[in-house]
């Protein structure tokens, strides 16, 4: 598949040196800052450059990262923190209240169109005292803000007000607190870390952290095996056990609440009428598009089988054509010639999905050849990701999409479902699904909540929204060289600190 | 694939260095034919034994049957504690409890079943509770005991479904309640459902055999070595320091599983090199040797557990598993697997990831559906003050 003069060149690129952790990623990250981060790998990398207020330790109860100490007022609408004295920013300044202030300040600020300025909408306001103290104001009292508090802090000084672009320059020169500096983007599109020596609690122990971008999941491997990499951020299912037996690689559960799906734009005829997206996922035969991947649990809604929130009551779909007809007939198409048409339009639509994503790319195309079975003609586009990031977050411009989202344990799917959701892309509207949302949100009864959202799951099951694929075991592998490793079910790289080269 | 094998022929036993040679597995590659010979008889539930299908092993009486009733009867046990253990968390954590929920009286029965502070949770009843679990809790406490059958049960629908309990583990009933939601209510429009903390209790009792089987039909898929050499020792007697120190060190455990795979690497390929073809065969269609080394690194992290050490026992537990279908009950992956990987998750902090293992088991031992459910609960709940985070791919 690949040249041996290609191998040979990527084998031979490995130039890090033996205290480096040189790992790989299907796609590299499209922007370095968590104003804008919407997918793991930026994620990732996040969490070797950036701290947070508060983070996860490896029992993952909420422990202070930059934060000395805090009062949370008797009425829970404000928390009063004092920020640790000794932290310094990569350039050598020192971590003031007002970085701070002016993250919160920026996730709000509407002209930053943050993807995550959901994680601060229950901060009314901010205060700062000083360069170490800080007072947030709630909108509505706050049992524990500490939990809600683990969003990146980002420095001030770099940028010149709360409004921040997505192409402002920090992107390209990212400043943080954590415990590696961004120090190279490389000509290979890999990505050199180095230890911050002042980082929190020390020098992280492996002093060189590279990511490479490497697409074909199956080179990945390759790369491991040759010891090219040290390690392998998530591993697909059909390659497991041959890694489980290689006795130089240890392989790590890395269930991040993962799961694939097509999704429909409903801004745009024919998706907006549900009788047209049923069809669609009736067309659709999911084991057969898993195959090629590999072992996977087929899904019928927006959990993971494990979740408390998996109506397990409601089954998944199955291929079903004559059903599929029937709804096609019922929202006016008419199938000619084997191809379905409404007043002489063709049933046409173009499936927009990664191009980095090789075992998207096989997925695709028996999707596009199942549908074309079915009577619909599906165009492929594999876009990269900065047209991924313009055409589908931003201007919504596509048909339909094949991705996959990936939840931290408390597998919120607020921002995927509800009509203001800021992953909400695929324009999904239902009343009482934002309803039941809101609810899940706000009741402190967590049967109650389980009730609400498996209310949800059958909705959405119903609406079709998206078809809901699979989700895969995910595990990463490294190598045996690198000791007490301990990966974070969602960031990964929390505890990198302690992580070391060994022998 | 056990079938497959009934069929082999005999062939010469090569010469003994190893203690795995006189071991289980190390007799059935010398002599094959003691294979088919041990598992000639009852081959369906042998079969069964080698799948870890342990479910309805109780109605029959073969040694494997037996030994597959007692594995589920310790598989129903480790359920048993894990829900309690989740009953305790959860209504913990949860505060303020529902007025006038019975959620207090199932979690002083789940502790009562563990030897928890039962009177604390049915203390704490709500007044405006219903009649009668309000009277059942009442009774109970003047009763508060699970060795005999119940003087008066009035009655009351929970005291007889507790009688009942009682009359399957005291021998004194055949049957036994299997009905997973136990009781329901009402609450803000929407019906609480509550499992049945006794149930996995009860068959933690009725299918235990307490069977001692002798020979190879004792050894046979077990992780012993011979009969007084097992789990742990078992591990020392291949050479391999089974010690997991002092401290919760994930790497610790991890060298010691490296160190055996290192041990039965070396033996599984001296194996491939001199044994025959046929128990070469044996071995590899079989799994014998990924089974065994799964059953130790179980029975190793059963210690680290006992150990307080969870963490250990999680990487000892995820390392023992099959990947080729990790979600899969099988010859390697037994449910014993996922109830150990359940409570290990849950004893480290990872609520949500004893989901995962639990997920599993609930699919194949409706058993556990409680213990999922109650750990759901637990797993909402330590979410509630969280901003959930989610990313592409």
């Amino acid at each position: 598949m690949y040249p041996t003069l290609f191998l040979a060149t990527l084998l031979s690129a490995s130039t890090a040196s033996a205290a480096s952790f040189r790992y790989a990623e299907d796609q590299a990250p499209g922007i370095v800052n968590p104003l804008f981060s919407t997918t793991m790998s930026e994620a990732r990398v996040n969490e070797l450059l950036f701290d947070g207020l508060y983070s996860d330790n490896q029992e993952l109860a909420t422990v202070p990262e930059l934060v000395q100490s805090d009062e949370l007022s008797e009425d829970g609408l404000s928390l009063t923190l004092r920020l640790r004295s000794d932290v310094t920013w990569h350039d050598g300044r020192p971590l003031k209240a007002e970085d701070v202030a002016f993250t919160v300040q920026a996730m709000k600020d509407p002209g930053t169109l943050s993807t995550e300025a959901g994680r601060v909408s229950f901060i009314e306001r901010v205060e700062t005292q000083g360069d170490s103290l800080v007072i947030l104001h709630f909108t509505e009292p706050q049992a524990r803000p500490q939990d809600k508090l683990t969003f990146k802090i980002l420095p001030s000084h770099a940028f010149s007000g709360s409004t921040v672009s997505r192409s402002d320059a920090f992107r390209s020169r990212p400043l943080g607190t954590g415990p590696y500096k961004l120090v190279s983007y490389n000509d290979d599109n890999s990505i050199t870390f180095q230890a911050n020596s002042e980082g929190l609690g020390g020098q992280a122990r492996i002093g060189e952290v590279v990511m490479r971008e490497v697409s074909d999941k199956s080179y990945q491997a390759k790369l491991l095996l040759y010891e090219s990499l040290e390690g392998l951020v998530r591993v697909l299912p059909r390659d497991l056990a041959v890694l489980q037996n290689n006795r130089k690689i240890e392989l790590y559960p890395y269930q991040t609440n993962s799961w694939w799906y097509v999704g429909f734009n409903q801004a745009r005829a024919p998706f907006d009428d549900v009788r047209v997206r049923q069809a669609m996922s009736y067309l659709v035969d999911v084991d057969a598009l898993l195959a090629p991947v590999g072992t996977g649990e087929v899904l019928s809604g927006p959990f993971v089988r494990s979740s408390p929130f998996y109506n397990h009551k409601v089954n998944p779909h199955t291929y079903d054509d004559a059903r599929a007809a029937s709804l096609l007939e019922e929202a006016g198409f008419v199938r000619e010639g084997g191809m379905w048409s409404r007043e002489g339009e063709p049933l046409t639509m173009t499936l927009s999905a990664h191009r980095t994503l090789e075992s998207a790319q096989e997925v695709v195309i028996n999707l596009q050849s199942q549908l074309r079975s079915g009577g619909v003609t599906v165009e492929v586009e594999f876009l990269d990701e900065a047209e991924w990031k313009a055409r589908i977050w931003r201007q919504q411009d596509y048909d339909l999409v094949l991705s996959q989202w990936s939840f931290d344990r408390n597998e919120d799917i607020r921002e995927q479902l509800h009509s203001e959701g800021a992953r909400n892309f695929g324009s999904y509207a239902n009343p009482e699904v934002d309803a039941l949302l809101d609810e899940a949100g706000s009741t402190r009864d967590p049967q109650a909540k389980k009730a609400a959202l498996r209310k949800v799951h059958a909705l959405a099951s119903q609406d079709s929204p998206m078809i809901f694929l699979w989700t895969l075991d995910s595990y990463s592998a490294i190598s045996t060289r690198v000791d007490d490793v301990v990966i974070h079910p969602f960031y990964f790289f929390t505890w990198v600190r302690q992580w070391h080269m060994g022998s | 694939m056990l079938l497959l094998w009934l069929a082999c022929t005999p062939t010469a036993p090569p010469q003994a260095t190893s203690p795995l040679d006189s071991a289980w597995v190390g007799q059935l590659v010398a002599q094959p034919q003691l294979f088919t010979q041990t598992v000639d008889a009852e081959r369906e539930a042998w079969v069964a034994l080698h799948a870890n299908t342990w479910r309805g092993a109780h109605r029959d009486s073969g040694e494997p049957a037996q030994r597959a009733s007692d594995l589920h009867a310790d598989l129903a046990s480790r359920v048993a504690r894990l829900e309690a253990m989740g009953w305790e968390r959860t209504l913990s954590a949860w505060t303020p409890l529902p007025e006038g929920s019975a959620l207090p009286f199932f979690a002083g029965l789940a502790a009562l079943e563990s030897g928890g502070d039962h009177a604390k949770w049915w203390a704490s009843l709500d007044e405006g509770a219903d009649p009668t679990v309000l009277q059942a809790t009442q009774k109970m406490l003047e009763y508060p005991t699970l060795g005999t059958r119940l003087p008066d049960t009035l009655g009351n629908p929970l005291l007889e479904r507790i009688d009942q309990h009682l009359a399957a583990r005291l021998g004194e009933s055949e049957s036994w309640p299997t009905g997973l939601a136990w009781s329901e209510e009402m609450s803000g429009g929407e019906t609480r459902s509550f499992p049945d903390p006794q149930l996995p209790w009860t068959l933690s009792i009725v299918l235990d055999k307490k069977h001692k089987a002798e020979g190879m039909e004792a050894l046979l898929f077990s992780d012993c070595l011979s009969p007084s050499v097992c789990g742990p020792d078992a591990i020392a007697a291949l050479g391999v320091d089974p010690a997991l120190g002092s401290v919760d060190d994930p790497s610790l455990a991890r060298n010691v599983t490296q160190a055996l795979d290192q041990v039965l690497d070396t033996w599984a390929r001296d194996q491939r090199n001199t044994a025959s073809p046929e128990a070469v065969g044996l071995l590899e269609e079989l799994q014998l040797v990924p089974k065994f080394r799964g059953q130790l690194l179980l029975s190793l992290a059963d210690e680290a557990l006992n150990q307080g050490h969870p963490k250990q026992a999680v990487v000892l537990v995820q390392s023992a598993l099959d990947l080729k279908s990790p979600r899969t009950l099988g010859p390697v992956n037994s449910p014993t697997h996922f109830a150990v990987l359940a409570q290990a998750h849950l004893e480290s902090g990872h609520t949500r990831e004893a989901l995962d293992a639990l997920e599993v088991l609930a699919r194949s031992y409706p058993e556990a559906v409680g213990a999922d459910e109650i750990l759901g609960d637990l797993a909402v709940l330590e979410g509630l003050d969280r901003q959930g985070d989610s990313k592409e791919n």
